[in-house]
């Protein structure tokens, strides 16, 4: 849905039909989203030990609303917003094996390759499941991929399959 | 561009240029962040020189603040510019220790109670606690982000980029109106166009817009709540803190009134258990149920598991659901110990969580 800011008018002008109906797709973009894709993996994927892993996305949630991602770039999530814009993002992990060693979890931001972690799971930390959030500037343009990382010692996986397992969503909080 | 709180329009009054301007500047407003978001980190390590107290974390850099919610003249708060619903998001990340626990939680005007959000076993490497929770404000009203280590000595905490150790504080809404929202007609040549049904409907369109979409709730325990090992039994949530719309009634589950997307958080405080019963693991999650059902779905969807190898856990999941009218979240707690465990209820600041529309389907 795309949201046109529209000028400012002037004594006794009249807004025409198209600017009206663009003050009504404003009010949808604003309800529905300009930006909104939530992104789940329908397999196991594997991630050796030692080795920080980005998450290959291949399943989505209900509607996607822009965000740029698709099955030719699939663990970028872009802000194809035509504005530089912050983001929600919520990433959840669930990994096969947590016994051993530090699990640890997060999105990178491609521009500068900064890194906003989940909270993160030690050896017999319980840890199967993170649930991270982070609320971040991204450019017009730029993209978020999701990482995860272990020492369990030996390749492990995280969990894919359907949408309660490892899972990310990405919508547009607000222009600056 | 600032939000204009929309009037109320009479049958038979023209709306001005001036009018069509204070619409245009409000969905501006809205689309930039509300108005009102702030996200700080530091530049510098810091040191958290109590083992065992809660530390406010003085920030020194923003790396966006609209509405002028943080200075460095009061390095610790972050204030609300305006009454409101507001999100409060924060992480640390913790120099590498495996003794005690690390925590994080936020506090308000400087006094108790202290919101404890995440609460995690200490572990070497890179250990990060991530936060989330939403709070009612009024303006001038102030967040602290604090920071909770109890390795028996000094600590320090990972800084320098702002993906480190950071907080943020963004205004979702308010609470005080409760609106309706209607999708807005198309228009088309010859249509009537100034009509006091079009800016009654825009207004009200634009309240509903700010003022959460009419669906938020931050719900707690009235009581301590005992689970069984393996179970994932809803929680009955007893008190409302914040309520916007029908997304809860007393005793029953977080519910969607409209279709959208929501965004769920769980905070769950775990009682300190006896050595012996701690078990490997702590959680939280929900299920989801049809619109009339009295049974759930079968699927469960865990968020956040840690440690019970330490007292004082607390954990914080966070997610984001697609849900139709009517359906209901049940909100569970999860753990592994032999015998059953306790979440704490009886007070705002223990076991909690909301529920609040985030955009539509």
């Amino acid at each position: 849905m795309v949201y046109v800011p529209i000028a400012t008018y002037t004594s006794g002008q009249v807004p025409t039909e198209a600017q009206f109906n663009q003050i009504r797709d404003n009010f949808n973009a604003l309800r529905y989203g300009e930006q909104l894709v939530k992104l789940y993996i329908s397999s196991d994927q594997s991630v050796a030990n030692a080795t920080t892993t980005f998450i290959d996305w291949d399943s989505v949630v209900g509607t996607q609303v822009g965000t740029g991602w698709s099955m030719a770039n699939q663990r970028r999530l872009y802000n194809d917003s035509g504005n530089d814009a912050i983001m929600t993002v919520n990433f959840n992990v669930e990994w096969l094996t947590s016994a051993v060693g530090e699990r640890s979890a997060g999105v990178r931001r491609a521009s500068d390759s900064q890194s906003f972690n989940l909270p993160s799971n030690g050896a017999n930390q319980g840890g199967g499941n993170q649930s991270g959030l982070v609320e971040l500037f991204l450019a017009d343009g730029d993209y978020i991929e999701a990482f995860v990382r272990h020492t369990n010692g030996s390749t492990i996986g995280v969990h894919g399959g359907s949408d309660d397992r490892t899972h990310i969503f990405m919508s547009l909080a607000g222009l600056l | 561009m600032p939000f204009t709180e929309p009037p109320n329009w009479q049958i038979g009054q023209t709306p001005s240029h001036t009018d069509v301007n204070d619409v245009l500047a409000s969905l501006e407003a809205l689309r930039h962040l509300n108005d009102a978001a702030v996200r700080v980190y530091r530049t510098s390590d810091f040191t958290v020189s109590s083992s065992g107290v809660r530390t406010m974390l003085p920030w020194t850099n923003d790396a966006f603040n609209r509405g002028s919610l943080w200075s460095s003249g009061a390095a610790t708060r972050k204030i609300a510019p305006l009454d409101g619903i507001y999100l409060h998001v924060a992480q640390a990340e913790w120099a590498s220790n495996n003794a005690g626990i690390r925590g994080i939680g936020a506090r308000i005007n400087g006094s108790s109670p202290d919101y404890d959000q995440q609460f995690q076993t200490a572990q070497t490497g890179t250990p990060r606690t991530n936060s989330a929770e939403i709070f009612l404000l009024d303006a001038g009203d102030y967040v602290e982000t604090y920071v909770y280590q109890s390795s028996g000595g000094s600590l320090g905490m990972v800084s320098g980029n702002f993906g480190d150790t950071w907080a943020g504080l963004r205004l979702l809404g308010t609470e005080t109106f409760t609106p309706f929202w209607t999708d807005p007609r198309t228009w088309a040549s010859g249509d009537k166009l100034h009509g006091w049904r079009l800016w009654t409907h825009w207004n009200d369109n634009l309240n509903a817009l700010r003022y959460l979409g009419g669906q938020a709730a931050k719900v707690s325990l009235l009581e301590n709540v005992s689970i069984s090992p393996g179970e994932r039994s809803p929680l009955s949530w007893g008190a409302a803190q914040i309520q916007v719309g029908n997304v809860w009634e007393s005793g029953a589950d977080l519910v969607a009134e409209v279709d959208g997307w929501y965004m769920l958080l769980v905070l769950l405080e775990w009682r300190n258990e006896p050595a012996g019963n701690v078990g490997a693991k702590r959680g939280c999650g929900y299920k989801i149920a049809d619109p009339g059902a009295s049974n759930y779905r079968s699927t469960n969807y865990d968020l956040q598991f840690q440690s019970g190898s330490q007292a004082g856990i607390r954990t914080n999941g966070k997610a984001f659901i697609p849900l139709r009218a009517g359906e209901r979240v049940g909100v569970y707690g999860l753990h592994d110990a032999e015998q059953s465990l306790t979440i704490n209820g009886g007070a705002p600041d223990r076991s909690r969580c909301s529920m609040h529309f985030h955009k539509g389907l």
